[in-house]
């Protein structure tokens, strides 16, 4: 009995939700004022979130889960026992479309298995983007995953009409990638990301108006909300210092918007080579802090290294904290004085109350009820700041500080 | 003691007029009290010539034009004694106050400001259209609840994103209506039963109940 499309969806968007991204953002704003459908704000929405508090920004779906690969890790591998379904062209268009105007969806974010080669998989993904944009004249956001080893025109093409790429690099070791997932190409997934880098940089390049030239018709985009790529956290033995020195590689060597942390989960046939339990959500949720502190608060890797004697992220204490307890003779600061890249560091400080601060003393000598105003984590801080009215005394060197300030284990919010 | 009204809905241009009548007047702010315009009140308004002509022209500082963007939309009574309280303050020679975040004041209106931009965003996200064919033609239409006076605020967006549609957006405060490439603002209407759409009913309802977490359930 064939499937119908409300069946096809449970399937495909079932083996769909093992990719963590469901971002939205980033990359140019459009609307629809001169025709079409859509539009991008340039900052994602989720216009829903699941019972565990994960965002549902976009409709994620696998055009198919045939698959002739057999990662151990991945429900669709082909030794997999699941129902498997496949997705006409036309019937993804037709769900995005339909989602989108009823104000459900960003977008598309649109994977697949490989069904017969690596070509044909991409250009079945490049058909559903072109479709989208050419005849239905689509202007909401589109996620295309790229598949590693396919043919660079087809990548070339995909960014034409996507939004963002993405392939996943799926284990910060290739030794463990080659032994999880031996059809898979460590070398094909590096090349695939320097081709879809290559491709943004030029179209970046080539926007930019040439000095003294009349402007001529801008060139064509090519995903203008960049690339990102996804690793598993806890299918190998990988530490956390070795999963952030290769995410800081990726960053650096890619060009990456985001690098997306997926605990790892058996996908419930009992394999020789996998753990047999999850990896928990907190660890992700470190690693999570961990990059961010690396791309926004100005940390080195040998700067959270310190703070980390077994290479592992401390599931109790956040990484900013841990590294203010290894690092007490830094503090206490004075909040009205501390350059900008030293108050990055104060525990419950975030970039926005750092910049509300330096902003209030230019009028104000700030005072521990100001800081107050400033911070929603004051309780956090306080032990590290220095005020016109407050000294923290002794509390610094109390043993108990950590303590006092892990909060108890509670139900998790992801960003 | 004067009571100056102010409709709930005011647009910003009026009332950064308004505003500066007042400045221009002399008034202090202790010598005013903002009233929405629906509710009663025993203070007079200020005595003519006041609000005629042309407000004296002064330009606002950046920071505080930002706040007022926002908070002016907020559904507290106070938004408007507190906005010009504020303006005062500039006017007499606190120009940086604006800025800064650990003052009292500016952190009322910067958290009037910061709840408005969560209901604007959280009106964005989850409003929901049901397709409805109506004399022949499909019109979407929504109903939502915001906290806030934000009904023109978010007008905008989906005009980017849905302007080849014709949609109706009901709330307890107003509806704005998209038909024939015209925007309409109008008095609210009853809240509309919700009609039978298989889109958001079987469709997206499927897709979110497939896409939770997988850990829960491996
Ligand atoms: S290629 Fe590997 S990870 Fe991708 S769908 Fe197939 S089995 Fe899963």
């Amino acid at each position: 009995m064939p499937l119908n499309l409300l069946q096809k969806l449970e399937i495909l968007a079932d083996a769909a939700k093992y990719d963590a991204s469901c971002a939205s953002s980033g990359g140019a704003k459009r609307n629809a004022r001169s025709g079409g459908l859509g539009s991008t704000t340039g900052c994602g929405i989720c216009h829903a979130y699941t019972p565990d508090g994960r965002c549902v920004s976009l409709l994620k779906i696998l055009l198919t889960n045939f698959c002739i690969y057999d990662c151990v890790y991945c429900v669709s591998r082909r030794s997999s026992n699941v129902a498997r379904a496949r997705f006409t062209v036309a019937e993804v268009g037709r769900l995005t479309l339909d989602l989108y105007r009823r104000n459900c969806i960003e977008g598309l974010f649109l994977s697949s298995g490989i069904a017969r080669s690596e070509d044909d998989t991409m250009a079945d993904l490049v058909a559903v983007a072109r479709s989208l944009r050419e005849e239905h004249g689509f202007r909401g956001y589109i996620h295309l995953k790229t598949i590693p080893g396919a043919n660079e025109a087809l990548i070339a093409e995909a960014g034409r009409y996507a939004d963002r790429l993405s392939m996943n690099v799926e284990m910060p070791d290739e030794a463990v990638l080659k032994r999880l997932a031996p059809e898979k190409d460590a070398g094909a997934i590096l090349k695939g990301m320097a081709v879809t880098r290559t491709g943004i940089d030029a179209a970046k390049e080539a926007r930019k108006p040439a000095p003294g030239k009349i402007r001529r018709a801008r060139p064509p985009r090519f995903a203008p909300a960049g690339q990102s790529t996804q690793m598993i956290v806890g299918a190998d033995g990988a530490s956390d210092i070795t999963i952030l020195d290769k995410s800081v590689s990726l960053y650096a060597s890619y060009g990456l918007k985001r690098v997306y942390y997926s605990a790892f989960s058996p996908t419930g046939h009992p394999s020789a080579v996998l753990p047999d339990h999850a990896t928990p959500l907190m660890r992700e949720h470190r690693l999570y802090q961990a990059d961010w502190l690396l791309r926004y608060y100005g940390f080195t890797l040998p700067d959270l290294q310190s703070a980390l004697p077994t290479g592992m992220l401390d599931l109790a204490t956040d990484p900013k904290l841990a590294w203010a307890l290894v690092h007490r003779g830094v503090f206490p600061l004075d909040v009205n004085r501390a350059e900008r890249a030293l108050l990055l560091r104060v525990p419950g400080f975030g970039t926005k109350a750092v910049d509300r601060i330096i902003a209030a003393r230019r009028s104000t000598c700030l005072r521990l009820d100001d800081v107050g105003r400033l911070t929603g984590a004051l309780r956090r801080a306080r032990p590290f700041i220095v005020t016109a009215d407050y000294q923290p005394g002794s509390s610094l060197d109390d043993a108990r500080l950590r303590e006092r300030l892990t909060p108890p284990p509670k139900q998790l919010s992801l960003f | 003691m004067y009571a100056i009204p102010v409709e709930k809905d005011v647009e910003e241009a009026p009332f950064r007029a308004l505003l500066k009548h007042c400045s221009g007047a002399g008034f202090r702010p202790d010598q005013l009290m903002f009233v929405e315009a629906d509710k009663h009140s025993f203070l007079p308004p200020p005595p003519p010539p006041f609000g005629e002509g042309e407000p004296p022209s002064f330009t606002m500082p950046r920071a505080y034009a930002e706040l007022l963007h926002y908070a002016i939309c907020h559904s507290s009574a106070a938004r408007f004694d507190l906005l010009y309280l504020l303006l005062w303050r500039i006017r007499q020679g606190e120009s940086m106050v604006a800025s800064n975040h650990s003052d009292p004041v500016v952190a009322e209106l910067a958290n009037y400001a910061k709840n408005v931009r969560r209901d604007i965003h959280k009106m964005h996200a989850f409003l929901r259209f049901r397709a409805e064919e109506i004399d022949g033609r499909m019109v979407y239409t929504a109903w939502f609840e915001p906290q806030h006076h934000i009904l023109r605020a978010v007008a905008p967006f989906f005009l980017d994103r849905f302007t080849n549609m014709d949609w109706v957006i009901g709330t307890p405060e107003g509806t704005i209506a998209w038909q024939d490439k015209t925007l309409t603002f109008a008095p609210p209407g009853p809240k509309p039963h919700a009609s039978k759409d298989t889109v958001l009913d079987d469709l997206w309802l499927t897709y979110y109940r497939t896409t939770f977490n997988p850990r829960g359930s491996a």
